[in-house]
């Protein structure tokens, strides 16, 4: 069962592209190689749906073990993994605090490998915050599997992931790729007459205390300037 | 117009920096270069329209915002999201703008809105020409499939009873993708209106009974109080 760690950095002025620039051109290539950590995805929060200037990364790791054994060789990074060190130190120009999630995929979610050899779209991503009412996430996981993805799949959407979080009760987050910027607006379009989806979207009151969706999307690299 | 939908983005501003950080969102609509190279990059004329502006009076919520709203529909808004994150049709205008404007603001969060039936446009906001003094802004949270039950209600109950007190309705929203939440923002032509209306709210057998559902259902709400924009268009200042 893989394991991710999901970051939320809030960043300092212009330097989203900057930062996931960083992130691409030296930040991942180095994890993977020095401790297999792959990135799974590095986003910019599509700021006209949530909370801006944002940049989301997602970090895969195979499983517990893999995990402890990519943190023990990062951290203290002073001590263990001085290019690391330097990265750190030059991203706090980019950013000004964060916050990460340690999560684990239901079985149905897709890993990187799987997502790229069935050519998942990546451009455009549906982010969707959710928390559970006390003790149903794996419950809404499974509704989720046997009701909703079959709704989705009709309508274009691609689940990459369904996560809980291995540490805060209740809480997850799931990823959807979407085709493009056309199907979002077709999807937005749809919303109010899809007697389908409204259902499913008031159903959720039997697991789900909340849901809150936004955008992320992955810019090419050198092309965002804010 | 197609189908009309809002976005509205609150703006964390630097303390005392609100007025500046207005006009220069107002001022994107004067700009010859940036309007020359927004056709260049094809974006077209005046496809977001200003619907709202203002910022927070210190009396309600969180301090110091800013929120503005702009009217546009899908179509726009997604082609506008689309060239944000390519080369191809960047708009470079809106681009030197953002950064050159960091020092007005720190950052901010943002909505799509889809309206109530009877939430008004801008054309009609703007032809009534009223006095708009007052803002109050709220976000509550409903349980899910509540939301258009709530802007029924709301159309229902409330507005007749507001508009006893010369309270005008901005708008009435659903929230896009955040299926629990309702955005609505009410007008008021001076503080003593608003304060009229909360002093009556109690004895008041309409407004009574709007207050009995809403503590019934809403979960949770932030609210806060604003002024208008001295440059603003649409809140009309005497």
């Amino acid at each position: 069962m893989s394991v991710y760690i999901h970051e939320r950095i809030d960043i300092e002025g212009g330097a989203r592209g900057k930062m996931i620039d960083l992130i691409r051109s030296r930040w991942a290539p180095h994890l993977e190689r020095a401790h297999g950590v792959r990135l799974f995805g590095a986003w910019a929060t599509v700021g006209s749906t949530a909370t801006w200037p944002e940049v989301r990364l997602h970090w895969e790791m195979d499983d517990w073990a893999h995990f402890a054994r990519a943190q023990e060789g990062q951290h203290p990074m002073e001590e263990r993994d001085v290019y690391l060190t330097e990265l750190w130190n030059q991203a706090l120009d980019y950013r000004k605090h964060g916050h990460a999630q340690l999560l684990t995929a239901a079985p149905f979610s897709l890993d990187r490998a799987a997502a790229r050899a069935q050519g998942v779209p990546g451009e455009v991503i549906l982010h969707e915050d959710v928390r559970s009412l006390p003790g149903r996430m794996a419950n809404y996981h499974e509704a989720l599997r046997a009701q909703f993805l079959p709704l989705a799949e009709k309508r274009g959407m691609r689940l990459l992931g369904a996560y809980s979080h291995a540490l805060v009760p209740n809480t997850g987050l799931n990823l959807w790729a979407l085709r493009g910027w056309e199907h979002w607006q077709e999807l937005m379009q749809a919303e109010s007459s899809d007697r389908e989806m409204r259902a499913w979207t008031e159903g959720q009151r039997e697991w789900l205390e909340d849901s809150d969706a936004f955008l992320v999307v992955q810019p090419p690299c050198g092309t965002l300037h804010t | 117009m197609k189908q009309r939908i809002y976005l509205h983005e609150i703006i964390y501003t630097v303390p005392g920096r609100e007025e500046p950080y207005m006009a220069s969102v107002t001022s994107l609509h004067y700009d010859p270069a940036r309007m020359a190279a927004a056709e260049k990059a094809g974006h077209g004329k005046n496809e977001y329209t200003a619907f709202m502006q203002f910022r927070t009076a210190q009396t309600a919520g969180d301090f110091p915002r800013v929120i503005n709203i702009w009217e546009m529909n899908w179509k726009v808004l997604s082609r506008a999201l689309e060239t944000q994150f390519q080369d191809k049709g960047r708009d470079t205008g809106m681009e030197e703008w953002w950064n050159r404007n960091l020092h007005l603001r720190r950052g901010g969060y943002d909505r799509v809105l889809i309206p109530a039936d009877y939430s008004p446009d801008g054309p009609t906001l703007s032809q009534r020409a009223n006095r708009r003094e007052v803002f109050m802004h709220e976000v509550v949270w409903l349980p899910f499939g509540e939301p258009e039950r709530y802007l029924a209600e709301m159309e229902q109950k409330l507005l007749p009873a507001t508009a006893q007190f010369g309270i005008e309705l901005i708008g009435a929203y659903r929230v896009a993708m955040r299926p629990r939440q309702v955005l609505t923002v009410f007008a008021a032509p001076d503080w003593s209106k608003f304060a009229q209306l909360l002093a009556a709210t109690p004895d008041d057998p309409d407004l009574h009974t709007w207050q009995n559902y809403r503590n019934r259902t809403v979960m949770c709400s932030e609210d806060l109080m604003g002024v208008p924009a001295r440059h603003n268009a649409n809140s009309v200042r005497r």
